[in-house]
């Protein structure tokens, strides 16, 4: 497990990216993973690393990433997680007066 | 495909229909495209809010341009009044308007009401110039990149940045337009003083007889127009703090959320 990630939490919108990318392309390689999520490889694969101890992905004998059922709902709960919070703020119309 | 390959077969077992098989294939596909477009929709929710969020930082980047050019705004406003008053007070000493008759002197003493336009004028316009350069919708490619993207603009928006200037600045806006008001009163003035003036002229054939009215009117004027202008900038002031703790309690739970 990589330190960076065991010592700080993960980036949201790393495994946001991640899990989106597994969402419309099922089975997928870590290369081409890497390349549609636009990440260096070294750091998918500690993300990789850290989302199959979660169970939100696992990776089949060969090599193959596959999401979970779990890594679907964690994407769709954050997805409600967010749109419950920012679907809250009130934006004033604002149009500054010269 | 909607459902994975050799789970179903389309083969009607004994007594049952094909149509019925094939119907019952058709519903399961679509409730999972209906689940598929519930969760779209949901990121578009997330998506278009947060585009409603940027657009309203790029309005706040706009106050604080304003508030950052405020001083440069006085001065040209402030010049302008001096330079009226400065030549309204010395010009009777010059000898410059001797030759002309009472009426057509004040007539004359009107110009000088172009002053302090010239001043609004240069003033808002060097304002607007400084606003119209603020760069907005730099955002938007990255959000076009869906969900993922929204969330990271939230995750990495230092909302502090945006509103510590607003929050020093907001005096320096209400400002901005006391100031403005100031000008306005001096051209209202001037504008009042020549309709009381014009007035009794065609009248009684005489000016300058109604003492300090145009002053007071003006005052009257200025004050009425001031007393909405400034309640309009107090509010705006006001629901852009609200935003700035809403924002900073979003930006709070954000960092603090685990999956």
């Amino acid at each position: 497990m990589n330190s960076e990630i065991q010592s700080s939490k993960p980036d949201l919108y790393v495994v946001a990216r991640i899990i989106k990318s597994l969402k419309e392309k099922n089975k997928v390689n870590k290369t081409t993973l890497a390349i549609s999520t636009g990440l260096a490889y070294d750091k998918l694969v500690r993300y990789l690393d850290w989302m199959e101890n979660k169970s939100f992905i696992i990776i089949d004998e060969n090599g193959l990433v596959v999401l979970t059922k779990t890594g679907l709902e964690v994407y769709d709960e954050l997805v409600q997680w967010i749109l419950k919070h920012v679907g809250q703020l009130k934006f004033p119309r604002l149009r500054p007066r010269t | 495909m909607c459902l994975p390959e050799g789970e179903f077969i389309l083969y009607p077992r004994q007594g049952q229909n094909l149509f019925n098989v094939t119907l019952k294939v058709q519903l399961n596909c679509w409730d999972i495209m209906l689940e598929k477009s519930e969760n779209s929709i949901t990121e578009e929710k997330v998506i278009a809010k947060v585009r409603e969020l940027m657009e309203t930082l790029d309005e706040v980047k706009k106050y604080e341009v304003l508030a950052n050019h405020f001083n440069k705004f006085a001065l040209i406003i402030t010049s302008s009044i001096v330079v009226v008053i400065l030549t309204s007070t010395l010009l009777p000493y010059t000898g410059l308007l001797a030759p002309f008759e009472p009426a057509h002197r004040f007539f004359l003493t009107f110009l000088l009401v172009l002053i302090p336009i010239v001043g609004v004028v240069i003033g808002v316009v060097f304002v607007k110039k400084q606003i119209n350069s603020v760069k907005t919708g730099e955002w938007k490619y990255e959000l076009s990149r869906g969900f993922p993207s929204a969330l990271k603009m939230l995750s990495e928006m230092n909302f502090e940045s945006y509103f510590n200037t607003i929050s020093a600045g907001g005096l320096n806006y209400v400002m901005y337009g006391l100031v403005k008001g100031v000008a306005y009163w001096i051209i209202t003035y001037f504008v009042a003083g020549l309709m009381f003036n014009l007035t009794t002229y065609m009248i009684l054939h005489q000016t300058q007889i109604l003492g300090g009215a145009s002053m007071w009117t003006a005052l009257l004027i200025t004050f009425g127009y001031l007393k909405k202008e400034l309640s309009k900038r107090f509010n705006e002031i006001r629901a852009i703090e609200k935003l700035q703790c809403e924002l900073r309690r979003l930006s709070h739970e954000l960092r603090n959320t685990e999956l």
